[in-house]
């Protein structure tokens, strides 16, 4: 570490986390519970509710969560022990041009197609819930909410956190007495026991279409885990929600679609009487999830960017791409939730890797290989520090696990993301490790870090 | 800082205990009312309490400014967050409230919201910790 960063482009987009911004496990808690109790998590569970039986859905879901909370709490750590954002993490397993590549397809473009598509979800509920005014027509409705999502990520993590603290228990509880209450009124538990899925999925695809729900977030973990006070603070707060939360939640969307035959829980909770008002604040969770994705979007493109472009700028550039985006889906595609299924299984075949490798760099290669032994010092950052390019090794092993998790996973009678996160994690320790005991350059080119962190 | 500590204490015991009164209030209208409305109701006014409770234990275990400040943020965001339920539930058919119950839970919504408030300012500017700690 040489002389300290300056924080030129606002959120510490790619400069160490001062100790006077640290936050509280609890504020992180919070924040994911409320990035998680989204109508996204709960639709989640509404499409892959027809693809099997309580049981079969009950043992997939749970298996997508561990293997969420693994990848996020360990991605946690090193976010908690570097107190820097995803995409200067992978600086070292993908190079420093790696990282601008490889973030900006995570979060660049990964987050912000979230954002629109829960932009676009967005447009359905409220045109669902008012229908007939010219406002709450689905594109009117997805326009206007796009900008006015982009408020609180364009004020930056305090303002995401308190929007969090705010609506993030109540939207829990809520959720928890909507569903009860739905459950009740269209069977309960024995209507459940004796649905017959429609139209089953085998347990591997449902695993996938989980986990691929949460795949970025998963890999952007250390985003917010920089934030807390201890390093471990971020992994636990992330393992907690996803074990609690998430859970729960995918499995009440899961449950609302089998038992209401509606893809829409929000009707169901209309149609037995629950009132427009909770729906209006299923729609005020939906903010709270989205100013996350685009605020998550601008830090990766300012690590890839630069120049005089801050992460205000981009939130207002990718805000306003993801919002012309959202409204020509809803045009032309309605409110099918095809869209939001086909999108989560792409995004799950495509980015769990990225997380294996940063694991597999920080937690095996770094201390067993280059026997860097102390978390807290095994990547170093600020100016002055050196970079590779491009490191082949990484670059390489998430091509390989991105063709073999889209082509040949099926073929092997394996998931897509079971396959790329294994996959990607041995590919990277063995391309490594072979090149650095055989003398082989897999970091090509050399970057110095610029005072701004750049 | 001791008078300080004390003073930021005593914000803590009252705001907590004005909150866990306005919800036992909230939980009084639902008496004669459907056992729908008497079960959301509890399930409010309970996590509020324990809200209530456990900022008091925290408050009271330590003599640290700084960690007395964050278990007050932290509590008050809870039993705003929480209070928001009263605003938006009642109100729905399902649960068979009557108009006056309705007005009664959304007044002590908005009031619970207020306390919460002048709480989240009060104890940011005696303890200097930050409101989205």
């Amino acid at each position: 570490m040489g002389e300290e960063s300056k924080d030129q482009y606002g959120d510490y987009a790619i400069v160490e986390v001062p100790m006077k911004e640290r936050r509280s496990s609890l504020a992180m808690f919070i924040e994911w519970t409320s990035v998680v109790t989204c109508v996204a998590a709960i639709w989640g569970g509404g499409a892959i509710g027809l693809g099997g039986d309580a049981v079969t859905l009950i043992t997939a879901v749970m298996i997508g969560s561990i293997t969420l909370a693994i990848i996020g709490g360990l991605l946690g750590l090193v976010g908690g022990y570097t107190r820097m954002a995803t995409y200067n993490i992978m600086r070292y397993p993908f190079g420093r041009i790696g990282s601008s590549i490889m973030g900006t397809i995570c979060s660049g473009i990964g987050a912000m197609a979230w954002f629109t598509f829960q932009t676009w979800l967005f447009g359905v509920l409220i045109s669902s819930m008012l229908p007939g005014y010219w406002f709450t027509d689905i594109v009117a409705a997805t326009i206007w909410s796009g900008i006015l999502m982009m408020l609180t990520a364009l004020y930056g993590i305090a303002a995401i956190i308190v929007l969090s603290y705010l609506v993030g228990p109540m939207f829990l509880l809520l959720s928890f007495i909507g569903a009860i209450a739905s459950f009740e009124a269209f069977g309960g538990i024995p209507a459940l026991l004796a649905f017959k899925p429609p139209h089953p999925m085998p347990i591997g695809t449902i695993i996938t279409i989980v986990v691929g729900f949460y795949a970025v977030g998963s890999v952007i973990v250390p985003d917010l885990s920089r934030y807390g006070t201890k390093p471990r603070d971020g992994a636990i707060a992330w393992a907690t929600h996803i074990m609690l939360f998430n859970t729960s939640l995918v499995l009440i969307g899961a449950f609302s679609i089998m038992l209401t035959g509606s893809e829409n829980i929000a009707a169901a909770m209309l149609k037995i009487g629950m009132g427009a008002s909770a729906l209006a604040f299923f729609a005020l969770t939906q903010f709270d999830t989205n100013d996350n994705n685009l605020w998550g979007s601008s830090l990766a493109w300012v690590n890839a960017v630069g120049g005089k472009l801050t992460r205000r700028h981009w939130v207002v550039i990718m805000g306003i791409v993801g919002t012309i985006w959202a409204a020509s889906v809803s045009a032309g595609y309605g409110g099918s939730l095809l869209v939001l299924s086909t999108f989560g299984d792409i995004l799950g075949k495509l980015i769990p890797q990225m997380g294996a490798i940063m694991i597999a760099d920080f937690f095996v290669f770094r201390p067993y290989v280059l026997g860097l032994k102390d978390p807290a010092t095994r990547y170093k950052f600020g100016p002055g520090t050196k970079y590779s390019v491009a490191n082949i090794a990484g670059i390489l092993s998430w091509i390989i696990a991105s063709l073999l998790s889209m082509f040949v996973a099926g073929l092997l009678g394996t998931t897509p993301v079971v396959m790329g996160l294994v996959s990607g994690f041995l590919l990277y320790l063995i391309i490594a490790t072979a090149c650095h005991k055989s003398g082989i350059k897999y970091e090509v080119g050399e970057w110095v870090e610029r005072p701004t962190g750049f | 800082m001791s008078e300080k500590t004390e003073s930021v204490k005593g914000l803590a015991w009252r705001t907590n205990a004005v909150v866990a009164v306005l919800s036992i209030i909230a939980l009084a209208t639902a008496l004669g009312s459907t056992l729908k409305a008497q079960l959301v109701l509890a399930s409010i006014t309970i996590f509020i309490i324990l809200t209530t409770i456990i900022t008091a234990i925290r408050v009271t275990a330590t003599d640290d400014l700084a960690l007395r400040g964050k278990a007050i943020i932290q509590g008050a965001w809870f039993y705003m967050s929480f209070s928001l339920s009263y605003i938006i539930m009642p109100v729905a058919p399902y649960f068979g409230m009557s108009a006056l119950s309705v007005g009664i839970n959304a007044l002590v919504g908005v009031v619970t919201l207020i306390v919460g408030a002048y709480s989240l300012l009060k104890t940011r500017k005696e303890t200097g910790v930050m409101i989205s700690i």
